[in-house]
């Protein structure tokens, strides 16, 4: 199942006035797609996702699953959840208190009316696939919550849905289990080969689940591509400090042109632009900007190295504030002339208060105009 | 250590004499039914034991306490499971659609059942004797109904209102109607709070006097505490015995279903619904 959201806005009217919690999003999601929707808290994933479902009314935009329109504000179309056919897994998972877990998990076909002996079958097939047919005759209250997560997930795939949505499903499993049932809805995901959308305002997830991930920020797009192009090409400062952790060092510095030559100063040392930099800072001359960097692109060279390279290199003097072992790698926080930045180094020999030289590589140098 | 002594003795002495306070009126009124010589209120008689006021009070067709009895589970009754039915609905609705001005409805709906009793009764017994309504069951069973609905409808408000709201999308998301959501979903989830409201319900009505008093002339259609209350000896003398008899006897029903509900009025029903 195809889906298309085109400029969806949704606006509460409350007491306290009305909040625009989707502002005009334009989505394409593929068939079989694992889609991520990942932005901080409030900025209106849970609301898309609602909206997605048929469970809010959209006061502006369009949804289209496949070549059907399925909400239109402007035609007044709407389609109920159970006609889109679509399968939710809620935060709070929002089992049945009352039904055991069979019953749970068959309740959707009893809505339906499958007949007995069908249900009994696909509920033990669930079972088996999610390993959870051991409880069946337990109450939703005996459960653990990861056992809860599985049932709630078991009823959501046990009627083919068109489409698979996922609210934050993992955040209230602990760190362990959650890296451990991460994998396991990835592989669920890709053999039951239904389009997915999942919610979370967690980076790590969204980049190791999703084949395409939307940033969300205040009710829009701030930016759509692959978990690699997010990372790579961030397109704005608030999509790269959103992702990457540690987070990307955001610093502001002054440029310098000189001739075809552009420069930039940190920590009073002049850094020479490589030429493809020098385009874009001249192509944004005149206009304030941001630069980024990320922890592990800032290295701290070999003795042997620096004699061979400071031809070719600037180094800056940096001060060790603090340093955070991580296991693999260490997480430097360093001064360099007062502004602050983190780097990740596998080297050991360095101890805090010590005074480094650091090379920014600046192929990796990130400019962002600001707004 | 000797705080904890202390605490002890104060927790145990103030509910015993809770338990006393509460239990005496009742402790003497099975006293006064059991005796033979019920009118020792005053005189310093020695108690002895009979069965003689019970026999008398099922028994003597004169004073219709069985009429009285049958009269009050079935308008109780009644009174209570529709009261129910149309408190649960409206507290659905209240809880969980979009209504305009919900909490005027709320407000408005506690502000009337605010009027005392008395300022309705004439009134309701025009109306009443005007649709030839008076001495039927109708006519106690829907000013019961329009009484305790305020009381039903509060208490279930704030039931539903705890049962989480992810609830009602489960059920949407797997296709339920809303009136499947309500039967399948709601009902069952909220069945402790609403076993309780309608056992309250059914207190409230098998308690009252006033529209009882008014809207009967009877035992066609005469309550339990209005009968008693008219209960007359052959020379207009008060039987204490046989009220004290029939009101123990009255009691019995309420104490049944209270025990009857209790399994149902566990706490805790939504637990494992939502994390934590
Ligand atoms: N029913 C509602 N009435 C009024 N405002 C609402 C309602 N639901 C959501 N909002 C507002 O819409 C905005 C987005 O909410 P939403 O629940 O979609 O955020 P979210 O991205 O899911 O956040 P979180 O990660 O905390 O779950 C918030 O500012 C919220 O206050
Ligand atoms: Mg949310």
């Amino acid at each position: 199942m195809k889906l298309k959201l085109v400029s969806l806005t949704k606006k509460f009217t409350s007491l306290r006035g009305s909040v625009r919690a989707v502002d005009g999003i334009d989505l394409e999601i593929q068939d079989n797609e694992f889609f991520v929707l990942l932005g901080p808290s409030g900025c209106g994933k849970s609301t898309v996702l609602n909206l997605i479902a048929g469970l809010e009314k959209p006061t502006g935009g369009e949804i289209w699953f496949d070549d059907r329109v399925v909400a239109c504000a402007k035609k007044k179309i709407f389609f109920t959840p159970k006609e889109r056919n679509v399968a939710f897994v809620f935060q709070s998972y929002a089992l049945y208190p009352h039904l055991s877990v069979f019953e749970n998990i068959a309740f959707p076909l009893r809505i339906i009316g499958e007949d007995v002996t069908k249900i009994k079958e696909s509920v033990k097939r669930v079972g088996a696939m999610l390993e959870i047919s051991n409880l069946f005759s337990a109450r939703p209250c005996e459960l653990s919550g990861g056992q809860r997560q599985r049932v709630a997930i078991a009823r959501a795939i046990v009627r083919y849905p068109n489409v698979f949505l996922l609210d934050e499903p993992l955040s209230n499993l602990d760190a362990q289990l959650r890296v451990s049932t991460r994998d396991e809805l990835k592989r669920l995901q890709q053999r039951l080969g239904v389009t997915t959308i999942y919610v979370t305002h967690d980076q790590v997830e969204a980049m190791t689940l999703g084949d395409r991930i939307a940033l969300l920020k205040d009710g829009r797009v701030e930016q759509i591509g692959t978990p690699d192009q997010l990372y790579e090409c961030p397109a704005s400062e608030f999509a790269a400090k959103f992702i990457g952790s540690p987070p990307m060092n955001i610093f502001e510095a002054e440029v310098s042109e000189e001739g075809e030559e552009f420069y930039i100063i940190i920590g009073g040392e002049k850094i020479k632009m490589p030429d493809d930099k020098a385009e874009e800072l001249k192509r944004l001359k005149g206009r304030s900007c941001a630069f980024g960097i990320r922890p592990e692109d800032i290295h701290i060279p070999a003795p042997i190295l620096r004699a061979w390279k400071s031809k070719r290199s600037q180094y800056l003097k940096a001060k060790i504030d603090l340093i955070e072992p991580m296991g693999r790698e260490r997480f430097f926080h360093i001064t360099i002339n007062e502004h602050r930045f983190s780097l990740l180094t596998t080297d050991v020999r360095f101890k805090q208060g010590e005074v480094v030289d650091v090379e920014f590589d600046l192929k990796k140098l990130h400019i962002f105009e600001k707004k | 250590m000797k705080e904890e002594k202390v605490k002890f003795i104060i927790i145990i002495a103030g509910s015993i004499f809770m338990v006393i306070f509460c239990i005496l009126p009742f402790i003497f009124m099975a006293l006064v039914s059991f005796s033979s010589r019920p009118d020792f209120l005053s005189a310093r008689t020695l108690f002895s034991f009979t069965l003689k006021n019970y026999y008398s009070v099922l028994t003597t067709p004169s004073l219709h306490f069985i009429d009285y009895l049958r009269n009050s589970l079935v308008i109780s009754g009644i009174s209570a499971g529709f009261c129910v039915l149309i408190a649960a609905l409206a507290a659905y609705s209240i809880t969980r659609l979009s209504l305009p001005h919900k909490t005027f409805i709320l407000f408005f709906v506690l502000a009337v059942s605010m009027f005392p009793q008395i300022s309705l009764v004439s009134y309701l017994f025009k109306f009443m004797a005007g649709v030839g309504w008076i001495n039927t069951y109708r006519a106690l069973v829907f000013p019961y109904i329009a009484w305790i609905l305020p009381l039903s409808l509060w208490i279930l408000v704030s039931y539903f209102a705890q049962i989480p709201r992810d609830l009602d999308r489960a059920g949407l998301i797997d296709g339920c109607s809303r009136w499947q959501i309500l039967r399948k979903i709601i009902f069952p989830v909220a069945a402790p709070g609403i076993f309780s409201t309608a056992l309250l319900a059914f207190i409230f009505a098998f308690n009252e006097f006033m529209f009882a008093l008014m809207l009967t002339s009877d035992h066609h259609a005469r309550t339990v505490p209005v009968g008693i209350a008219l209960f007359q000896g052959l020379h207009g003398e008060l039987p204490w015995g046989d009220i004290m008899a029939a009101s123990t006897i009255t009691t019995i029903p309420v104490v049944i279903l209270t025990i009857m509900f209790q399994r149902h009025i566990i706490q805790g029903l939504t637990r494992g619904a939502v994390k934590g």
